[in-house]
């Protein structure tokens, strides 16, 4: 890796030491890791002792459900991160150096694919209640498309910083997409296809069903609809810089 | 030449009306160049062209001899960039802000606390760039533009909000990187900034040139060859001008200087600003 991406993680990764939100972005995928592995099984004994619930059987949708939250925290701290630039026009200083406005964009996006790919990845492998399943590849690389696409919608519609909080609060809204491969039956689930956390959700889901054709026809739509939403997302954010 | 600029046209994507209508310049090593205009005249997308901020242009801008739509990332290598508004990690402090602009350069670059030395920063190494005031970040962008000893120096508005002392310590550091050879741009409505530091300046109005020359040459060739006297006969104030012209041999100009109280004493060439209106007709305001 160059002296220039190094230095630029070492940068924020003083920058994150020093904004507990961003710090808190950082470790909540550890901690969910934590979560599955040492809380869940806790948490089942404890409700089927007091109330006969069997939360193991609900442990797919479980894995579903916070897998998708891993990619949201670094692609939320990213685009954080972005606004913070944009506000201080820093990214047209970026612009007139070797790293150069490319290089600044692909610094900031494969930053929270690479965390995303990493987290996801050690969640699947240490959590303990993840099936494991030829499936959980393409959910990996779902999930890493899905970091860069919120980095991107914050920057796309956001003017400062304090909106892209805001509007991190309404990815709150992707949670809908796990519930729906989950829990909603066949033609009404369809009206979730438009949630970007669908995809990653159903196809890990269509993974554990024993369904590989429909799981891999599950990735490659899921995979065309991140690869649109961040054409998409980056050119309206490359308008707003410019 | 350092910069060959030919018929250079622009116009903004999604726009119809060009806003560079074929603009035509040069600028020599070492020289310092000011471009003066109102703003929306063209300078700042002028700038923004010769550092490679805009391709989408028509006609030719050479810079250092390669064209400019064929730059890659090692032109920025060569040249610093010093925006009107300096842009930091604001929660930094000086040195690790410089400490990361540096390592984002390969070629040789300048130890950091030297250069703070040498824009009078060196105490503030270790305070926050929020705890900096006007006047010292502005002194801070300059020394950042310094970081990988460019050969071509873009100033936007290098006075910009300062108070005279500032003012001039930054024209100071101007003018010693121009006599280490360095090639500087500077874009800015100040024509007291320009008249003071540019070798040449060009007017730029409606995206257009309207004229190039040195301020000096501008303001003596646009001027009175007059000198215009003050004096007091009394509690009395009293003004009269006099031809430049044997200046020595006029009677009545020495007449008063031998015995009246002379006030003032001022040669009457044009300030740029008068130049300025009288050949764009416009104001810079």
């Amino acid at each position: 890796m160059s002296r220039k991406y190094q230095s630029l993680i070492f940068n924020d990764v003083r920058q994150i030491a020093k904004d507990p939100m961003l710090l808190a972005s950082l470790l909540g995928p550890l901690a969910i890791i934590a979560f599955a592995r040492f809380g869940f099984p806790f948490l089942s004994i404890w409700l089927e002792q007091q109330f006969s619930f069997y939360l193991y059987t609900y442990s797919d949708f479980t894995v579903a459900f916070l897998l998708l939250i891993i990619p949201l925290l670094p692609g939320a701290m990213s685009g954080l991160l972005m606004l913070d630039e944009r506000d201080e026009n820093l990214i047209s200083y970026y612009a007139a150096t070797p790293l150069t406005r490319h290089g600044y964009i692909f610094y900031r996006l494969a930053l929270p694919c690479f965390l995303s790919a990493m987290l996801a990845s050690a969640f699947l492998l240490l959590s303990g209640i993840a099936a494991m399943q030829f499936e959980n590849l393409y959910t990996i690389i779902l999930l890493t498309l899905e970091a860069p696409c919120l980095a991107l919608f914050l920057v796309a519609f956001a003017a400062n910083k304090v909106e892209g909080l805001a509007l991190s609060k309404i990815s709150g809204l992707l949670f809908a997409g796990p519930i729906a491969a989950a829990f909603i039956p066949d033609p009404l689930q369809y009206l979730a296809l438009w949630v970007p956390t669908y995809w990653p959700a159903k196809t890990y889901l269509l993974g554990t069903l024993n369904e590989p054709y429909f799981a891999l026809a599950s990735f490659a739509l899921g995979l065309l609809f991140h690869l649109f939403l961040l054409q998409r997302l980056s050119s309206m954010y490359l308008k707003r810089t410019d | 030449m350092v910069i060959q600029v030919e018929q250079l046209r622009y116009a903004y994507p999604g726009t119809t009306k060009p806003t560079l209508h074929g603009m035509s310049f040069e600028i020599g090593r070492g020289e310092i160049f000011g471009f003066l205009g109102p703003s929306g005249a063209g300078k700042s997308t002028t700038q923004k062209i010769l550092i490679g901020a805009l391709k989408g242009y028509e006609g030719s801008v050479t810079v250092l001899g390669k064209e400019i739509k064929s730059i890659r990332s090692d032109y920025y290598e060569q040249i610093g960039v010093a925006f009107e508004f300096p842009n930091f990690y604001s929660k930094l402090t000086v040195l690790e802000n410089l400490r990361l602009f540096r390592s984002l350069y390969q070629g040789e670059t300048e130890e950091p606390s030297i250069l703070l030395k040498q824009v009078g920063l060196e105490d503030a190494a270790y305070l926050k760039v929020s705890e900096l005031s006007k006047g010292m970040k502005m002194r801070l962008n300059f020394c950042r533009s310094l970081l990988h000893r460019p050969s071509i120096l873009f100033l936007d508005e290098p006075t910009s909000g300062l108070d005279p002392v500032n003012a001039a310590i930054m024209k100071e550091l101007i003018l010693e990187r121009k006599a280490a050879g360095t090639t500087i741009i500077i874009t800015t409505h100040n024509m007291q900034a320009a008249e003071e530091l540019c070798d040449r300046v060009a007017f730029i109005v409606d995206g257009q040139i309207k004229l190039i020359d040195s301020p000096r040459e501008l303001k003596l060739r646009q001027g009175e060859k007059k000198v215009r006297v003050e004096y007091k006969i009394g509690s009395e104030l009293l003004m009269e001008e006099f031809s430049l012209h044997q200046l020595a041999d006029n009677n009545r100009f020495l007449h008063i200087m031998r015995h009246y109280e002379v006030q003032t004493l001022h040669s009457l060439e044009a300030t740029l600003d008068a130049i300025f209106i009288e050949v764009t007709g416009r104001s810079l305001l």
